[in-house]
């Protein structure tokens, strides 16, 4: 049986389809400013490359993410935070604390051994600690965004930055470039103070092992490094594209929910 | 155009206040249900001390301001008109200007305190409230509290309006009750001192006697709630301490009301009819219910997801009922209302466990599928257990929510960010 499942984010979209429980294809595109367009063509571009003809194809879908509601063929919306769990745990299954930081949000949750959430906090009220954050951050230091995660990785002295708000922490890099601090101890810097906050945002809902990061940062391997000093843990690297785990989990739910039907 | 009086300005907010809860009485009693029986009730009651602060201040005679849970026992016992800093800005929902009241506010506080408090003081600074003849302040349990005080004190209308402050013990000992009795019998020698009202200890005695029968109903009432489906939603039957500990303390007619509320929803209970349209998720709300939320939020956790208040943090008490037999009984037992059934200050009020023991008694006796924890921004007190209280309710297999909110300022918290959070939650946790 075909399912898919579809995570609409502020940043991007995400598609993923499975067959008899295995990944078929995926595909993550930028978000465009209509959410179901960016569901269209999202589903299609995976659609696609499955090798399929058309949405028929697809036994069942669940929608997930800011824009779920949105998604025009969704056969249901399901919570990112339910979609993520379950993605993640899928991957991994002894993960117990998964740390979805988006484009636009960040997330942590805890679940149960049966993949099921326990609890969860959820930055959503600024970009601070975000994909956004990072993007603001490049444009001012003129690097991209891989750019940015290798400069961290050669921090000597990784500045302090306290401000987390990502206007005024581009105030402060500004003024550490003027004062001339190294380049890559000002992005280390930057990594670490994300990694402080989410360190906090974790305490709150308890760190249990294993971990494991999701969402377009969670491609930044400088923030991973600089989260695990934090948590003082190992965060387990998940063996397919973190950025899809929502929809991933998306598409397991959609394949459960065809199950009940058959 | 004849220039307003100060005391036409001091009144302008109570007079606007009175005119529309006149509107929802006449509202309510053109097509009258049970529940707008007893809204009517309770609005009839809240014109009612309005009018007695107005003729106060109108014809010079003594009134006092005080604080939510000074042992409001006292002040009928005196017949001393009392007013709470607090009401204004919790009513003050009902007037179009509260957003503008709000904003006056921010002049005066930075905005990590509580709305209510800082509006109250806004009140008092802008000259739009009367000034009484005495207060009745309040230590526990918020800082906030302690901030009215000092403003209170710098403000030159109203820094030399005589002011009482019971010192709340931090212990729950006999030791500690002896000394807030002696602090309820100081507060009674203040009031008199400064508002020639006397106290009558037999009247004293019967305003406990009839507060005890109200207690005691709301016990009758809240097993009720535990009903499934629970026979009533948010608002009315949570303003159990507004009602025996508000405007009909000691008051037959308060009583007569709790008797009305317990006839309505014993009929519910025994047809199985709850007042959602179909319950789905019962819901601990472990803070205040503010006005607004009342209007905007709550209505909708019922339509939208079966969402119901089952109980929150002012609908439960534990019912302590006062020894009338001798005057050193009756203080002992109204220190022990005022430290260990009063809401928010029975909770804040000393060690964490305060609050953990309620969300466990409260989870088990009204099977209770989440609680949310709003997380007002002014109650900081209560934020320093909000991890305990995760734990708590984790042990319990119970999810748990913490919001992050202001209940009062829209613009500080959105009534959509707040949808969406629950949302979240419900759909997040299985129960939607």
């Amino acid at each position: 049986m075909i399912v898919g499942g579809c995570d609409i984010g502020s940043a991007t979209g995400k598609a993923v389809i499975m067959n008899n429980g295995t990944i078929v294809s995926y595909t993550i595109i930028p978000s465009t400013t209509k959410p179901e367009l960016t569901a269209r063509m999202a589903m299609d571009a995976a659609i696609e490359k499955a090798g399929l003809s058309s949405l028929g194809n697809l036994g069942y879908i669940v929608g997930t993410g800011y824009g779920r509601l949105k998604v025009p063929f969704a056969n249901e919306n399901i919570s990112e935070i339910t979609c993520h769990a379950r993605g993640a745990q899928w991957l991994c299954p002894t993960v117990r604390t998964v740390i979805d930081i988006g484009g636009q949000d960040c997330k942590v949750t805890s679940i149960s051994d049966s993949g099921k959430v326990l609890e969860f906090v959820m930055n959503d009220r600024c970009a601070a600690g975000t994909g956004r954050f990072f993007e603001a951050m490049a444009r001012v230091l003129s690097c991209g965004l891989e750019g940015l995660s290798t400069l961290s990785l050669q921090g000597k002295n990784p500045a302090v930055i306290s401000s987390q708000c990502s206007v005024f922490a581009e105030s402060e890099v500004i003024t550490l470039v003027n004062e001339g601090v190294d380049l890559a101890d000002i992005v280390a810097g930057l990594h670490n103070s994300v990694a402080g906050r989410l360190n906090s945002m974790v305490g709150k809902v308890g760190l249990v092992e294993d971990v494991a990061i999701t969402g377009g940062c969670a491609k930044n391997e400088g923030l991973v490094k600089a989260l695990e000093a934090k948590l003082r843990v190992k965060v387990k690297r998940l063996p397919e594209d973190p950025q899809i785990v929502g929809a991933l989990g998306a598409a397991l739910i959609a394949r459960e929910k065809l199950d009940k039907k058959s | 155009m004849q220039q307003q009086t100060l005391q036409e300005k001091r009144l302008e907010k109570l007079l606007r206040e009175r005119e529309i809860i006149e509107l929802m009485v006449k509202a309510f009693t053109q097509s009258p249900t049970e529940d707008d029986k007893l809204n009517t009730d309770l609005a009839k009651v809240t014109l009612e001390h309005h009018d007695r602060i107005i003729r106060c201040v109108k014809e010079g005679k003594p009134f006092i301001y005080s604080y939510y849970a000074c042992a409001p026992e006292i002040y009928a016992a005196m017949d001393l008109p009392w007013y709470s800093f607090l009401e204004l800005p919790f009513t003050g929902a009902l007037l179009p200007t509260l957003q503008e009241d709000i904003d006056g506010s921010d002049k005066l506080f930075a905005n990590d305190l509580c709305t209510i408090i800082r509006v109250a003081a806004y009140y008092i600074e802008a000259d739009l409230v009367p000034v009484p003849n005495a207060i009745v302040g309040l230590i526990h349990p918020c800082d906030g509290t302690t901030i009215l005080h000092q403003l209170i004190a710098s403000n030159e209308n109203w820094r030399n309006v005589p002011m009482f402050a019971a010192d709340p013990p931090y212990w729950d000992d006999e030791r500690s009750i002896d000394y807030y009795a002696g602090e309820l019998r100081r507060m009674v020698s203040f009031l008199e001192e400064h508002t020639g009202h006397r106290m009558d200890m037999d009247r004293l005695r019967e305003v406990i006697k009839e507060g005890n029968k109200q207690f005691e109903l709301w016990m009758e009432y809240n097993e009720l709630r535990r009903a499934v489906p629970c026979p009533h939603g948010y608002g009315i039957g949570m303003q159990m301490s507004g009602v025996a500990q508000g405007y009909y303390v000691g008051d037959p007619r308060g009583t007569a009301w709790l008797r009305d509320l317990i006839a309505d929803a014993e009929k519910l209970v025994r047809e199985k009819r709850g007042k959602a349209p179909k319950e789905r998720i019962r819901l601990f709300w472990f803070d205040v219910v503010s006005l607004e939320l009342s209007f905007e939020l709550f209505p909708w956790l019922e339509q939208e997801w079966g969402a119901v208040i089952v109980m929150d943090m002012f609908g439960y008490c534990p019912y302590t009922l006062i020894d009338t037999s001798n005057e050193d009984a009756m203080f002992r037992g109204l220190a022990k209302r005022a430290l260990f059934d009063e809401p928010m200050i029975r909770q804040a009020r000393g060690v964490a466990e305060n609050f953990l023991a309620d969300i466990r008694r409260v989870i088990k006796d009204y099977k209770i599928d989440c609680v949310v924890w709003p997380g007002h921004m002014g109650h900081k007190d209560g934020s320093a257990s909000v991890g305990l209280m995760r734990e708590t309710c984790r042990e319990l297999g119970v999810p748990f929510l913490h919001i992050g909110m202001d209940l009062f300022n829209k613009r500080y918290t959105s009534v959509d960010e707040i949808k969406n959070k629950l949302s979240q939650f419900f759909t997040a946790m299985g129960l939607g």
